[in-house]
């Protein structure tokens, strides 16, 4: 064989050399293009913690709006007992107190996308203190240039790092109170950041007395920025969102939550009356927070009248691409709107929605509006999807990740449902305590989404079930320790770090409270903390409170714990010993003690289990023996570690902390077990091998 | 050819030897291309549990996203590992495939020596025609993504559906024309085990059998890559039903049905190379007279 080898003409040496030189050059693009590619799309799902908690203060600091000593979310009052009046939903608010009502008549210039405005705001003085300035929220103008908070940026700190194609805008043109020109008094007011024009003050000419309603005449244009994330236009679609001057919410004590336009932040505002008129291209079809009163056509041009209380916002989408889909769910017309070729989307937010709008009113109570308009964005307008408004939602998704088992059309839609109550009933700040929205709702989604479709809540292909469990609970795990979960929205690093903590987190936190303490009486403190303070403003105070009411000053200061310290726990079996069992033998004062010769134990052990990190925990533990015994212990989490003496007739061979995983907080689940002879691993050896086998037969010879 | 005598030929312990070693060398690369990243796997705690790593096959898939969560950086290196260590194979593999073809085409089973000699002959030409056949496979999938750029454009006219309908009728098109330089370039294999020609002259008389009966040869290649795909997910269908996770005779179950699944593509390619071998002519041959491959040199041996 040699001799042939030496054989070889040259030209079979150079074929040789030329395949050979081939094969590698595309060897090399494959490791140095696609790998680091592939490895960097993993990396993005799992993300590395931030490094220390200094460097986490730091972080974002350009882009961070300046501290606002008046800006005060929790009120200062501590919360009263709520009892379980509200374990049902006798004693529930039918009404929202109207402090900030609007009477408004748009236009949308579908060519220009601008919406022109005018109308009534009537603003009530419901804090205690007489009100001689007016802050407002000029949401749109944070895409106005590129010195806002929003876009200063050049990277794009918003949850989908897009920026805007085309500038937005609202601009105040008139604005008048009791015959009184007030536009001269209106100047930008982000403190320290003079740039920035999203945030306004007016001067009153006179105090409005506590109690007292101040009635305003308003007329502005708004100009949609592209679509960045919850607002805008694509092609002929608009989400118009965040459209209208809209006053800041003023606490009970007096003081304003008034703040720039952050792009990890979002809104806070108080509930009012909203009598909303569009007018609109006839071709466009419309879905808007609120009841449709009335529609007229005129000419190219149709006008509709929309009506709804106890709200704090108001959003609408045009576009002639709509389909519609209508149905009745429990007691509510629910209305999809959605394009051509979204059938089976549609239908799957339905049957999401069928499930969960019931299974939310039953435990955060009944949902009071008689609408709900779900709003698939078509795919150019992707960014608009999965945002919530009252009583409008937005979801997203490609038509065909149903058919692949892919459960992100659902997810979405659950999550913003769950919003109508986490956002929308109870209208805590988004921007200084996010978690109280985004982390409530993720846990509500969660509990939903498990319940509905089990482990394959996330992906369902065939016998490969990957559960939105599984990956938020990782996602939280990698940013153990990174940060607080109860920081203001803009003192997050970014959005990726403020989805890990806010989003993914929140949830596990109380997904662990509820396995280790009770599932019921967890969704008992939430009903409760929901119904209470429904059409009301409650910060992390009220939610503490019912969670210590339910349960105890121990869970309640480790969910205070785990909420606004960067705390974490770890569980790990680090030792198992056994050996087998012999008289004490040595120099005794006296008569040696010894057992009785017939109960001596075969085997005597020890099991050593850690507990690293601040949250302290129960645990069960279990031991196995060499014949298959199971004994379960339990620790109740004190102290960093815990020792586990055996006596038995059998071989201690293993120990497993947490065998049900009810600490999904632990951080690390691959120490939790230990075993004197690891299983051989030959399943995931097989699988891997068959694996390499196929890409050899596809990419091989 | 007549299919029962076909399989018997197939079948013939020659050409039965030549299978399972090309099977059984392919298995064992596979194994040292899949070694680092088991061992990943198995070196992540994951095996100290009571369920070993049954585990990762568990409805839910909690601890196969923890463990990809905390061993990433490792799994990316071993992944780049395997893929070096598929390279390299991938080159040894070419000595029992030219042994597999060598034996198909003989008439007779052929003594090992014979066989390893004759192979050592094809091996540079074979080598040849596997880098342009790469080469041939990336140009054409370049096209095919130029081609889907330029066609972007258009897409924001069409409903999502038929925009995303246009891109998969677009990627299977690119499959079936990948497949089809796969088919000439086993052709051109086949031209060389038959005539012994250089590589590209090989090619050259591939291309004018596609050119001259193009239609039997492309109906019995995408008939074995139809079949052998069509195996491979009734396979997974089948052993993801069989939950390996719920105790060990379903593993070694599975494991066994692996196993069948790998050698029968391995049977099934056999199958398509001796209809391509027969589909190209012999010195001598006239274009229409391609039927029986008979081997160019005979076998002292045998």
């Amino acid at each position: 064989m040699g001799e042939r080898l030496v054989r070889w003409r040259a030209e079979e040496r150079r074929q040789l050399w030329i395949a050979f030189g081939v094969t590698l050059a595309a060897a090399l693009l494959l490791d140095t293009f696609v790998l680091p590619r592939a490895a960097a799309a993993w990396t993005a799902l799992a993300p590395a913690p931030a490094e220390t908690a200094s460097s986490h203060d730091d972080a974002g600091q350009a882009l961070r709006p300046p501290s606002n000593p008046e800006h005060t979310a929790a009120p200062s009052q501590p919360p009263a007992r709520i009892g379980p009046d509200y374990d049902d939903d006798r004693h529930l608010a039918r009404r929202a107190r109207p402090v900030a009502s609007y009477d408004l008549a748009a236009r949308l210039d579908a060519e220009r996308h601008t919406v022109t405005g005018k109308g009534t705001i009537r603003w009530t003085n419901a804090s205690s203190e007489p009100a001689t300035e007016l802050y407002w929220h000029l949401y749109l103008n944070a895409f106005k240039n590129e010195r806002t908070l929003f876009l200063r940026s050049p990277f794009g700190a918003g949850r989908t790092a897009q920026r805007a194609a085309d500038w937005g805008y609202t601009k105040i043109e008139r604005l008048v109170a009791a015959g009184a020109d007030l536009l001269p008094r209106l100047a930008q007011h982000s403190p320290g950041d003079p740039d920035d024009q999203t945030s306004l003050r007016l001067e009153l000419p006179a105090p409005v007395p506590p109690g007292e309603t101040l009635e305003l005449s308003v007329e502005f244009e708004s100009k949609l920025p592209s679509i960045v994330e919850r607002t805008g236009y694509s092609r002929d679609y608009h989400l118009v969102a965040q459209w209208f001057p809209k006053i800041a919410r003023r606490e009970a004590d007096g003081t304003w939550a008034h703040f720039p336009f952050h792009p990890q932040a979002e809104f806070y505002a108080d509930y009012g009356d909203y009598r909303i008129t569009l007018d609109v291209p006839a071709e466009m079809v419309v879905g808007a927070t609120g009841r449709r009163v009335d529609e007229k056509r005129h000419g190219a041009r149709k006008v509709l009248r929309y009506e709804i209380g106890d709200v704090h916002d108001f959003a609408w989408t045009a576009w002639p691409g709509f389909l519609e889909l209508r149905e009745q769910v429990d007691g509510v017309e629910l209305r999809l709107l959605f394009p051509a070729g979204h059938e089976t989307s549609a239908r799957t937010s339905l049957e999401s929605i069928r499930f969960a709008l019931p299974f939310f009113s039953r435990r955060f109570g009944r949902y009071p509006y008689p609408m709900l308009t779900v709003v698939h964005p078509p795919e150019h307008a992707a960014p608009s999807g999965g945002m919530e408004y009252p009583t409008l939602i937005t979801t997203g998704g490609p038509w065909y990740a149903p058919l692949l088992g892919v459960r992100a059309l659902e997810t979405v839609t659950v999550h913003e449902l769950a919003h109508q109550w986490f956002y929308g009933l109870v209208a805590s700040n988004e921007a200084a305590y996010p978690f109280l929205d985004e982390g409530l709702t993720s846990y509500a989604e969660s509990l939903a989404m498990s319940q509905l479709y089990g482990p394959g809540s996330l992906f369902d292909g065939h016998s490969f079930e990957v559960s939105e469990a599984a990956v938020r609970r990782a996602v939280a795990a990698a940013y153990a320790g990174a940060g607080r979960i109860g920081a203001p929205a803009a003192h997050f690093a970014d959005f990726q770090e403020l989805g890990a903590l806010v989003y993914a987190r929140t949830a596990t936190v109380l997904e662990t409270i509820g396995n280790v303490y009770g599932q019921q009486k967890l969704l008992t403190a939430l009903g409760r903390y929901a119904r209470r303070y429904r059409f009301e403003h409650p910060g992390p105070k009220h939610l503490l409170a019912a969670v210590r009411e339910v349960f105890d000053d121990h869970v309640a200061d480790t969910l205070e714990r785990a909420l606004f310290e960067p705390a974490a726990v770890d569980f790990s079996v680090d030792e198992v010993r056994s050996v087998p069992y012999r008289e004490p033998s040595g120099i005794f004062d006296g008569e040696r003690s010894t057992r009785p010769a017939a109960t001596p134990p075969r085997f005597v052990g020890r099991v050593l289990v850690r507990r690293r990190g601040d949250l302290r925990f129960p645990v069960e533990i279990d031991l196995f023996t060499e014949r298959g015994d199971r004994l379960r212990r339990r620790w109740d989490g004190r102290g960093t570690f815990t020792t586990l003496d055996y006596e038995g007739d059998d071989r201690l061979v293993g120990a497993l902390v947490d065998p049900e995983r009810r600490i999904t907080l632990d951080h690390d689940l691959t120490n939790n077990a230990f075993r004197s002879s690891p299983e051989s691993g030959g399943r995931i050896l097989e699988r891997s091998v068959y694996a390499a086998y196929l890409l050899l037969a596809v990419a091989g010879p | 050819m007549n299919p029962a005598s076909g399989l018997r030929t197939l079948l013939a312990p020659g050409n039965r030897r030549a299978i399972v070693l090309f099977w059984l060398c392919r298995l064992f690369a596979a194994w040292l291309v899949a070694a680092p990243l088991a061992a990943v796997f198995a070196g992540s705690g994951i095996r100290s549990y009571p369920q070993g790593d049954a585990l990762l096959f568990e409805p839910g898939s909690v601890l196969l996203v923890e463990v990809v969560r905390l061993e990433l950086p490792a799994l990316v290196g071993a992944l780049r590992v395997g893929l070096w260590i598929a390279l390299a194979t991938a080159v040894a593999l070419l000595f029992p495939l030219v042994a597999l073809w060598v034996s198909l085409a003989a008439p007779a089973r052929l003594g090992w020596g014979t066989l390893a000699a004759r192979s050592i002959d094809h091996v540079p030409a074979f080598a040849l025609l596997g880098g342009l056949s790469l080469g041939a496979k990336a140009l054409f999938a370049l096209v095919a993504l130029l081609f889907a750029t330029a066609l972007s454009g258009l897409s924001s006219r069409m409903s999502e559906p038929t925009a995303d309908g246009t891109a998969l009728a677009l990627g299977l098109a690119t499959l079936l024309g990948m497949g089809a330089i796969d088919l000439v370039f086993d052709l051109a294999r086949a031209a060389r085990i038959r005539s012994g020609v250089g590589a590209l002259a090989a090619l050259g008389v591939a291309l004018g059998v596609g050119r001259r009966q193009p239609l039997p040869p492309a109906l019995a290649f995408y008939a074995a890559t139809g079949a052998s795909a069509g195996g491979v997910l009734v396979t997974a269908a089948i052993v993801g039903w069989l939950h390996v996770e719920r105790g060990p005779a379903r593993f070694a179950l599975a494991a066994l049905l692996h196993l069948a699944m790998s050698l029968a593509l391995v049977a099934v390619r056999a199958w398509w190379l001796r209809r391509a071998l027969s589909c190209v002519p012999a010195p001598g041959d006239t274009p229409a007279d391609t039927v029986a491959p008979p081997d160019p040199t005979p076998d002292p041996a045998a």
